[in-house]
């Protein structure tokens, strides 16, 4: 399909349907553009902005007490909801985003040490409980990104903070796993929650890095290394998206299914979550047709081979066999796609050849 | 040039933006995403992306293999069964078709193979050679294959064997001062990619169309735009062009001023003038600094340049805004 047109006559809506669609094409034709990278730079851009912001509180020692820290964080962040709801203004709104950012950082500072007997536990259960607050109620989906991501992250340091903690990191990746894959699955998601799906996909493929990454940090935590069946979770989940997104259970009745669940099952055991997490956001970003996400993809899964050839958990030479087996195992899958198209073909040919009686 | 908008491709993202919104029906929305990823859609996206993807793995493979250096094999095991890689790769893309997807996949493999067999012949026979003689020759030898292929994912990988190549020998064995040694490999490497980016530029237009990808044009564009940015912003900073810093300062100006009238009036690229403004965002920010905190840098004079800061940026993001707005109705078949 061309063009709108093309799309909308060869659906066959009924003329309601056909006119909403019309409707929404001229009012997209006539807004400004506004593509998924222009809103990661504002939210880049007000993460700097909130950074460079932080020192001017310095003046009213506000940093002092945690009563002032608090007090200050509320007050910011209830000024950075007003200026958001309210303001159209480009600036006002990036200045909305950098207060809002800033009043969550103080508040989270301020009641994780409110007895000044901090711990990460601690920290990581304010900032849990202050971005579920705050999450709905500043409209701006950078903010509602970062912060969401800024959670994840404090979730992964407290779990590297002690090796007791680290046995948690394979129940979070499997968590994580489900809520990436449940909230891209899920076609109807309220627009509220995109920011957490882009958040739970970045935090996904950030975790999988760091767990290949952390046995470079000998010196630091030698045991802290991940489980292998954390992969057997992920590869659920690419089944389950793949088959949601390709007709459902009735997807399961398709041959080429059984060869993706084949090939997923073996990168599965193969005890690696890189490769099935980056084909998981790769069939996504198809799904949704998300070009920021599949190049997000293909960073990550560059990014995984560049920090999987240095990680010394696993020889080299299986991680050759592993990352050149899950290749084949690709081209094989793609073979059998292409055999069935093919039969498929020569079907269709050979019932139109044969005389109807 | 399309008048209305119904003249335009579809848009998936935009049909569930709009059906998330609840500004279309379930069933519109199921009707259209029925007919926007069909069956053969899926199976045409599957093909392409099994391909690239496990051709990649497969060549991640027999790297890591060959990196480890398996005592098991001989040297001529070794070098024959990564020469055996290369030639059959190279035959294969002629028997499936050089011009077919599987063909060009079969010389990237074949390319990536010259780069080992180099690196299995340095380990067999330790010559003691620099190794940017492995990058360099690597480039050399496979850029007939590059130029008769005609695939811009290959030229990316020349491009980046090659750039490897200058920085390991200006690193190693220039004759240039250390303190221009870094500068330097910047300014080398923004010069090559910007002279890709000008050569895909006028071949695009000549109807090159392999090169039509606007992947291409953004991997370039960042490629220069990086390497000028960082002397630009240290010259900002320091307002001091040493080292050799003044030509890629110069070379940073040039890209960004003549980038931005071509992307803005001639190619109407968004995303290019996206990178050549936060490129021109971040210069300007590190010379604001060099304004506010050379006599002091107090408390205050830091809220200052914050505010300032938030200001320049917050600017940048609504410049590009409007700019897309603008450039949006000069294609609709408005003023140009």
């Amino acid at each position: 399909m061309s063009t709108w047109a093309q799309l909308i006559q060869s659906v066959g809506l009924n003329a309601e349907q056909v006119e909403s669609v019309q409707k929404q094409v001229a009012v997209v034709a006539g807004a400004p553009p506004d593509p998924a990278w222009l809103k990661a730079l504002a939210a880049v851009a007000g993460w700097v902005a909130c950074l460079l912001l932080a020192p001017f509180f310095s003046l009213f020692d506000v940093y002092e007490s945690q009563t002032s820290m608090g007090v200050f964080g509320g007050l910011l962040l209830v000024l950075g909801v007003v200026l958001m709801r309210s303001g159209k203004v480009m600036f006002v709104h990036h200045l909305a985003l950098a207060f809002s950012l800033l009043g969550s950082g103080m508040l989270v500072a301020a009641f994780a040490d409110f007895d000044g007997d901090m711990s990460f536990g601690r920290l990581v259960l304010v900032q849990l409980v202050i971005s579920v607050i705050a999450y709905p109620l500043v409209p701006s989906a950078a903010y509602r990104f970062l912060v969401s991501v800024n959670t994840a992250f404090l979730v992964v340091c407290w779990m590297v903070t002690s090796e007791r903690h680290y046995y948690w990191m394979p129940a979070w990746l499997v968590v994580l796993g489900a809520v990436t894959g449940l909230l891209w699955d899920w076609r109807a998601r309220p627009v509220a929650l995109n920011a957490l799906a882009y958040a739970c996909a970045f935090a996904l493929a950030g975790t999988v890095l760091f767990d290949v990454l952390i046995d470079q940090f000998r010196w630091w935590k030698v045991d802290m290394v991940s489980p292998q069946w954390v992969s057997l979770p992920h590869a659920a989940v690419f089944i389950v998206v793949v088959a949601s997104f390709t007709g459902g259970v009735a997807a399961f009745r398709k041959p080429w299914m059984w060869g993706a669940c084949l090939v997923a099952a073996l990168m599965g055991l193969s005890g690696e979550s890189g490769m099935i997490i980056a084909l998981l956001l790769l069939v996504i970003s198809f799904a949704w047709d998300d070009r920021l996400l599949a190049v997000f993809a293909y960073l990550f899964l560059g990014g995984f081979l560049f920090f999987y050839y240095y990680s010394l958990e696993v020889p080299l030479v299986a991680k050759s066999w592993i990352v050149g087996g899950t290749g084949l195992g690709l081209l094989a899958l793609r073979a059998v796609l292409t055999l069935l198209a093919l039969r498929a073909v020569l079907t269709l040919l050979d019932r139109k050849a044969t005389p109807q009686p | 040039m399309p008048t209305s908008p119904l003249d335009r491709p579809p848009s998936l993202g935009l049909i569930q933006e709009w059906y998330q919104r609840g500004l279309i029906t379930a069933d519109t929305h199921r009707a259209l995403l029925a007919q926007l990823r069909s069956v053969p859609v899926w199976r045409q996206w599957a093909s392409w992306n099994l391909l690239g993807l496990g051709t990649t793995l497969v060549l991640a493979g027999v790297i890591f293999f060959f990196a480890y250096n398996w005592q098991g094999m001989t040297r001529l095991e070794r070098l024959a069964v990564a020469q055996v890689g290369l030639f059959g790769a190279a035959i294969m893309s002629r028997i499936v078709g050089s011009r077919t997807l599987p063909g060009h996949m079969l010389m990237v493999a074949a390319c990536v193979m010259i780069g080992v067999v180099l690196a299995v012949f340095g380990q067999a026979y330790q010559t003691g050679a620099d190794t940017y003689g492995l990058f360099t020759g690597w480039a050399a030898l496979m850029l007939v294959w590059v130029v008769a292929q005609c695939y811009a994912p290959l030229w990316i990988l020349w491009l980046s064997v090659l750039t490897t190549g200058i920085w390991l020998y200006i690193i190693d064995v220039s004759p240039w001062p250390e303190q221009e040694q870094f500068w330097t490999a910047l300014r080398g490497t923004a010069l090559l990619h910007l002279l890709a980016l000008v050569v895909r530029e006028r071949l695009l237009k000549r109807g090159a169309d392999w090169l039509s990808g606007t992947w291409l044009r953004m991997w370039l564009l960042l490629a220069v735009l990086g390497n000028v940015t960082v002397p630009a912003v240290v010259w900002a900073y320091e307002w001091e062009l040493d080292h050799g810093k003044g030509p890629a300062v110069a070379l940073w100006a040039l890209t960004c001023g003549v980038g931005f009238y071509v992307y803005r009036y001639h190619l109407h690229s968004l995303g290019a003038l996206g990178l050549i403004l936060c490129s021109a965002c971040a210069v300007l920010l590190s010379l604001l600094a060099k304004v506010f905190f050379t006599n002091d840098a107090d408390l205050g004079t830091g809220t200052a340049y914050g505010l300032v800061a938030t200001g320049v940026l917050g600017a940048m993001v609504a410049w590009l805004q409007a700019l897309g707005q603008q450039m949006n109705k000069e294609q609709q078949g408005g003023q140009p």
